[in-house]
């Protein structure tokens, strides 16, 4: 009888040896600096509890950045993955032009984000962007906003250029879930008189759950960690409008208060593990169903 | 045979992982190698600061700060064997966030281009942990330690860790001088004649103030015009030791309430919060804009950008108060930071060398601002900047923050300032109570007992 080779349990040592050197012992720092008043130079002088928290809950302005991280969060989830969806199923026909629409779909995705923002801001300029432009030229004067200066809208401007850049990823996540479909389950339903609307109901829809679980989750992550493209298009203003997380992080940060940097880190860190958590249990809990 | 095997293995992987760690690791620790001499007895005299083989220099800064002066500076250093590496951020607070961002990363420069009188709170690290003391640099000599006490100096420890760069600026309201003579219109000396000056140049169809609200640290020049006065210079003082607060500070309410009355009475510029510092540059240089409140730094970018509109410019003092009373804000020119590293005899050097008289004349020939270094006799001032010299010279000119804060309470100053335009923003009073809680929150985290 042959005896069964394992590989040797030192062969993990290196892997594990990186995996802790610039991942689990980092992360355990920064939580507990979380707790101290680590300053710009990385000095720590003190523990200091909860102060660190106790101040970010008492800045409104940080308050006002979790409220825009979880509206974009939630705002670009829902339409990423609608539209994505719609999209896919779109560039899944039969069409003549399917190649190039699945290219031009996607085409948003791979420019840099920093080339998108500077593209917005000069479309959505008050009074020389394209947009305001249009809408006037159309007669639909009233429609013509301050896209990214009036505080309640910018959220929902910046939010509209992230579903723009990043549908594109949703729709192939979907395109490859609805081309990798086995053809008998579809010939089967129309066999049995399925409607378009009942297969895509009883029989597409089902099938696509695991996508579908992934990119809500992709997209809820990617939303609440959300930074270069708030920055690069608003710098999180006018005024702390459209202040998220992270820029109240990196504003933390050069301000000194490394401590109130990581504590905020470690609230978002917090919210995307609950977060993620509980879609994944209920997504699944839906897919067993 | 087998055990053997195994060993060389075990030892080959060890190693390998060894390397891995210590290389990532390693990285740009620049203070690792920090001298122990100190720096004033490791450098050669200024006037002798001639490197016989180029030695590399690494600098970080603003983009606009490297412009026609510092151009024609290069050359000149190449000859005397100092290759300069500079790399450039954006203006404000994007650029300052990132070269702060780039020091409590330890990827440091071997010199800072900032404003002066850097201190602990400026989010650089402890300067005398950072950054070379110039207190006994040969450079000194010709500096006048007196004039710029309180300046650029650090209140952290009284030492001076900055070198002048580039000319001292002076916060003025920049006017279009063919527009006032077209429309027959008089320089104001109280806030009944600035509003009627506003009021003739709207008549005429143009923009009477403009306001670069896009970039927030632009907005915030008109509180600091306000604010350079004695009675801030001896409040600040009071708000360190937590026996005032930053809600006493009335005449910087004065310039915030200026921007609302501006805004209200219809004398701003459409756009305020989409509208870029170029934007302002192109538009009082062009003469669409009638004034602009801002310091004569500007005047650089202009010379450059836009030098058919330079001579069309004048300056004149923002008169709050009226009868004489207003003085020109003053800034701190520029410094150069000798970061403490591996590199630093290299880059103190550079700069005893660079502070020369004959090197500044070099630099002044080519850019405007006024000299610190004595006996720069070379300059090139725009007909803004001789007016504004001329305010300085009659002694009408005072600190834009007379005396420096201990604790960093003016850090949100741009962004509460912008919120003066937002719609249901802030109003004058609200800016100072959120400053004050800024200011409250950096002093409780640095541990101040009087803020407990």
């Amino acid at each position: 009888m042959l005896k069964k080779q394992y590989y040797s349990y030192w062969l993990l040592f290196p892997g594990m040896l990186i995996f802790f050197a610039f991942f689990v012992v980092p992360s355990l720092m920064g939580f507990y600096f979380a707790f101290t008043d680590l300053d710009a130079s990385f000095k720590v002088s003190r523990f200091v509890g909860f102060d660190n928290f106790v101040t970010l809950y008492e800045n409104p302005s940080n308050l006002l950045a979790f409220k825009n991280t979880l509206i974009f969060a939630v705002v670009t989830t829902v339409f990423k993955i609608s539209l994505g969806l719609l999209l896919a199923i779109l560039a899944n026909q039969q069409l003549k032009s399917r190649l190039v629409l699945r290219s031009v779909l996607f085409f948003p995705v791979i420019l840099s984000t920093i080339a998108v923002a500077i593209a917005f801001k000069a479309i959505f300029h008050p009074s020389t962007g394209i947009l305001n432009v249009f809408l006037s030229w159309i007669g639909l004067d009233s429609l013509a906003m301050s896209w990214l200066t009036d505080p309640d809208l910018v959220m929902y401007s910046v939010s509209f250029v992230e579903v723009w850049k990043w549908t594109g990823f949703s729709m192939m996540l979907f395109l490859a879930a609805l081309q990798s479909m086995p053809q008998e389950v579809t010939e089967a339903a129309k066999i049995d008189g399925a409607s378009p609307s009942q297969h895509f109901r009883y029989i597409t829809l089902p099938m696509l759950t695991p996508v579908l679980n992934t990119n809500v989750i992709l997209s809820v992550i990617g939303g609440l960690k959300v930074f270069d493209l708030v920055y690069a298009l608003t710098g999180g203003g006018p005024g702390y409008a459209s202040n998220v997380i992270n820029t109240a992080v990196f504003k933390a940060f050069a301000a000194g208060r490394n401590g109130e940097a990581t504590a905020a880190n470690l609230v978002l860190f917090i919210v995307i593990l609950i977060t993620v958590l509980c879609l994944n249990n209920v997504i699944n809990r839906e897919a067993k169903r | 045979m087998r055990s053997k095997k195994f060993k060389r293995m075990f030892a080959t992987i060890m190693v390998i992982a060894l390397i891995t760690v210590l290389t990532a690791c390693g990285g740009n620790d620049n203070n690792a190698a920090t001298s122990s001499q100190p720096a004033s007895q490791s450098n050669e005299p200024t006037g002798s600061a001639t490197p016989t083989e180029s030695v590399k220099v690494k600098m970080l800064g603003h983009t606009t700060w490297f412009v026609q002066g510092m151009e024609a500076v290069i050359p000149e250093a190449k000859k005397n064997g100092f290759e300069l590496i500079i790399e450039k951020v954006p203006e404000g607070d994007d650029g300052a966030n990132l070269m702060k961002t780039r020091f409590a990363t330890n990827d440091k420069p071997d010199i800072l281009f900032y404003q002066s009188g850097l201190g602990a709170k400026f989010g650089f690290g402890n300067p005398a942990d950072v950054f070379v003391a110039q207190d006994d640099q040969p450079w000194m000599a010709n500096f006048d330690k007196v004039a710029w006490k309180n300046q650029m100096d650090t209140i952290d420890d009284g030492h001076w860790y900055g070198a002048p760069y580039g000319g001292t600026d002076m916060g003025v309201v920049l006017y279009n001088k063919k527009m006032f003579d077209e429309l027959k219109l008089q320089v104001p000396t109280n806030m009944d004649e600035f509003w009627a000056v506003a009021e003739a140049i709207k008549a005429a169809g143009k923009t009477p103030i403009y306001f670069s609200g896009q970039d927030a640290w632009t907005v915030q020049l008109p509180v600091l015009l306000s604010n350079a006065t004695q009675a801030v210079a001896e409040t600040i003082p009071l708000i360190n030791e937590n026996k005032a607060k930053m809600t006493d500070l009335t005449d910087r309410k004065v310039g915030m309430q200026f921007i609302q009355d501006a805004v209200s009475k219809g004398y701003a510029n459409k756009d305020i919060l989409s509208s870029t510092y170029d934007n302002a540059q192109k538009a009082l240089s062009s003469g669409e804009a009638g004034m602009y409140h801002m310091a004569t730094w500007v005047m650089n970018e202009i010379v450059s950008k836009y030098p058919e509109g330079v001579e069309n410019i004048g300056s004149f003092i923002m008169p709050y108060k009226g009868n004489g009373q207003d003085l020109a804000a003053i800034w701190s020119p520029k410094s150069l930071y000798v970061v403490k590293g591996d590199n630093q005899d290299n880059a103190q050097k550079f700069v005893n060398w660079f502070e020369q008289p004959e090197v500044q004349d070099i630099f002044f020939a080519k850019q405007g601002g006024i000299p610190t270094i004595k006996g720069v006799t070379q300059t090139s001032l725009t007909p803004a900047e001789l007016d504004a010299k001329k305010f300085l010279d009659e002694g009408k000119a005072m600190g834009n923050s007379p005396y420096p804060f201990l604790y960093n309470g003016d850090g949100n100053l741009p962004t509460y300032v912008q919120e003066l335009f937002v719609k249901n923003g802030k109003n004058p009073d609200q800016v100072l109570e959120a400053l004050q809680k800024d200011l409250e929150i950096d002093a409780k985290a640095k541990g101040d007992a009087n803020y407990k």
